[in-house]
């Protein structure tokens, strides 16, 4: 197989996606061109190309495989790509700035990287929380050692959120001791705490009992309502019908098609779309 | 013929076989100066070498992970190189090897109003560069058991890669490390009988000499056994109670301590196992 190069990255973006934003405004938070990511052989990313503006709301769905997961993780830099470009507020995550987007990029130290990371918050499928530590010193840590927080200020600020996402009176209880709707939560509260600009969520809702789902989507509703600029990947598409700007259909590593979410959920312009779509309905 | 004269000694030697229980007891209640003094230097030569190579040991794991081949390289050829290689031969290529190839010698130092001999110093860097190796793979097995969504998770919370290791890695990969730790400590301790070799009078070097003074040969060694065991008995219970206190208290399956185990005080207990977290102080062992 030949390697992906931008060039060819951008040509299959221009087959698939819908229309591009122009040039980066500042009210553009994320602006990704041309991603392309190889597993090995396998391309996950065939060129993406996507912008995410300010206070927008982004669901992203699409089959196992279609690589939202993987394009939401090239977001802050926890997956590398092969080519193309990602910035945040104008600025790339993990890479070092470059003149052209054609030519190879070159990663960044690691505590650039971290820094630039700050001020995006990352929700995890599985939670991830810090099993030594209780729900508050787990929303509380970040704040202290990243960004120098007292602790003092810190474990209130970590109060403040539990209590916005309704769990304080479980400041002292260890994951182990949380529902995995609370461990969600939790995490939730923990992103938070860095004061995000923008949040990326990873099918929060999918490692859930379904009893749970409800408790975690309404906290993402708070947030949407709050104006928090949020890029998600989802299956629960009540949250995408309700509650997104956008929703942007991942097949094969390309965007297939995007828009409003009614739009897409009622007339979607492809058939790939509609048969993923019914399955999910059938599924759900 | 052979029978006889076989059976003829036997009965000559008839007042010294058997066991002498007196010189055991005297031996095993009343240590000699001497005996304490190779005893005390066994506990503190294990204990000095076993810190060293937990350090050392967790460089050469960090180096192993890195970024940069080189180092990752030259960890696994440190590994490689000293887990290949018996400790005796290790020993004797350290103290009388670097010295009879005249590359160096140890020397006794002073600091303070302490001497430090030239053969404990050689000691303690060859059991701690021993120990690092295995020390190495230890930190290297509990880190690689780490959930990598952990390090992932503290990574876009925008923690560099030491802070992570500090704050998420390591406090988890010490509850993992303490078992196979204890392990190696208990290997430490006897280990140092081989010290014997290069003439470091610990506790078996003492022996011996008590041995080649009295020809109580199976007493003696079994004075020496006995405080070997002793050692590592000790050194278990310390390790329980740091096990105990490492452990999550939402984990932890309701074993009754030893008090409860011989009063019977512990059944009431049996259904700590989901122990009420909000019981536990908070932030108690937060950084």
């Amino acid at each position: 197989m030949e390697p992906i190069t931008t060039r060819q990255a951008m040509e299959k973006e221009g087959r698939g996606a819908g229309e591009l934003t122009g040039p980066a405004d500042a009210s553009v938070v994320m602006s990704a061109r041309g991603v392309a990511k190889r597993f090995g052989d396998v391309r996950v990313l065939n060129g993406i190309s996507m912008d995410v503006r300010s206070r927008e709301v982004v669901v992203m769905v699409g089959p196992s495989g279609s690589g939202k997961t993987t394009f939401l993780r090239c977001l802050n830099h926890l997956e590398r790509i092969d080519a193309g470009e990602i910035l945040i507020h104008g600025r790339p995550v993990g890479y070092r700035p470059r003149p052209s987007v054609s030519e190879q990029p070159v990663e960044e130290r690691p505590k650039v990287v971290a820094e630039r990371r700050r001020n995006i918050g990352f929700v995890f499928q599985r939670f991830n929380l810090f099993p030594h530590l209780n729900a508050l010193d787990n929303v509380a840590l970040a704040p202290t050692k990243v960004l120098g927080t007292p602790k003092a200020e810190a474990r209130e600020q970590a109060r403040t959120l539990l209590a916005r996402v309704g769990l304080e009176h479980k400041a002292s209880s260890r994951p182990s001791a949380l529902s995995g709707g609370q461990q969600q939560r939790v995490a939730i509260a923990r992103a938070l705490a860095m004061k995000p600009e923008l949040m990326l969520f990873d099918e929060p809702t999918s490692a859930l009992d379904p009893e749970m789902v409800g408790e975690v989507i309404a906290v993402m509703k708070e947030l949407v309502d709050d104006g928090m600029t949020m890029i998600v990947v989802t299956h629960e598409m009540g949250f995408a019908r309700s509650a997104a700007d956008r929703l942007v259909m991942f097949d094969q590593g390309v965007i297939l098609e995007e828009g409003p979410p009614e739009q897409v959920m009622t007339d979607p312009a492809h058939e790939r779309t509609r048969a993923f779509l019914r399955r999910l309905n059938e599924g759900g | 013929m052979t029978h006889v004269t076989h059976a003829a000694v036997l009965a000559d030697t008839g007042p010294q076989t058997g066991f002498d229980w007196s010189f055991f007891w005297h031996y095993l209640s009343s240590p000699s100066g001497l005996f304490l003094d190779g005893l005390w230097r066994t506990v503190y030569i294990s204990v000095v070498a076993q810190l060293l190579g937990v350090l050392l040991g967790f460089a050469i794991a960090l180096a192993q992970r890195s970024r940069f081949a080189p180092l990752r390289w030259g960890g696994r050829t440190y590994v490689w190189l000293i887990r290949g290689t018996p400790l005796l031969v290790q020993l004797v290529l350290v103290y009388n090897g670097l010295a009879a190839a005249n590359i160096y010698r140890f020397g006794d130092l002073q600091v303070g109003g302490l001497v430090m001999l030239g053969v404990v110093q050689a000691a303690i860097l060859t059991l701690a560069v021993n120990e690092a190796a295995y020390m190495a793979e230890i930190f290297r097995a509990a880190l690689d058991a780490i959930d990598p969504g952990q390090a992932e998770a503290a990574q876009a919370l925008g923690m560099t890669p030491g802070m992570t290791m500090r704050t998420v890695l390591l406090p988890q990969a010490i509850r993992i490390i303490v078992p196979p730790l204890g392990n190696e400590f208990n290997l430490m301790m006897k280990s140092t009988s081989l010290l014997s070799v290069i003439g470091l009078q610990e506790m078996f070097l003492t022996v011996q000499s008590i041995n080649s003074a009295t020809f109580k040969t199976f007493e003696i060694f079994l004075v020496a056994a006995c405080y070997y065991l002793a050692l590592t008995t000790v050194w278990s219970f310390v390790q329980r109670f740091i096990e105990r206190k490492l452990a999550d208290p939402g984990q932890v399956i309701a074993t009754p301590s030893l008090r409860d185990r011989f009063t019977g005080g512990g059944l009431g207990r049996a259904g700590r196992t989901a122990a009420p977290e909000d019981a536990v102080p908070a932030g108690k062992e937060a950084h």
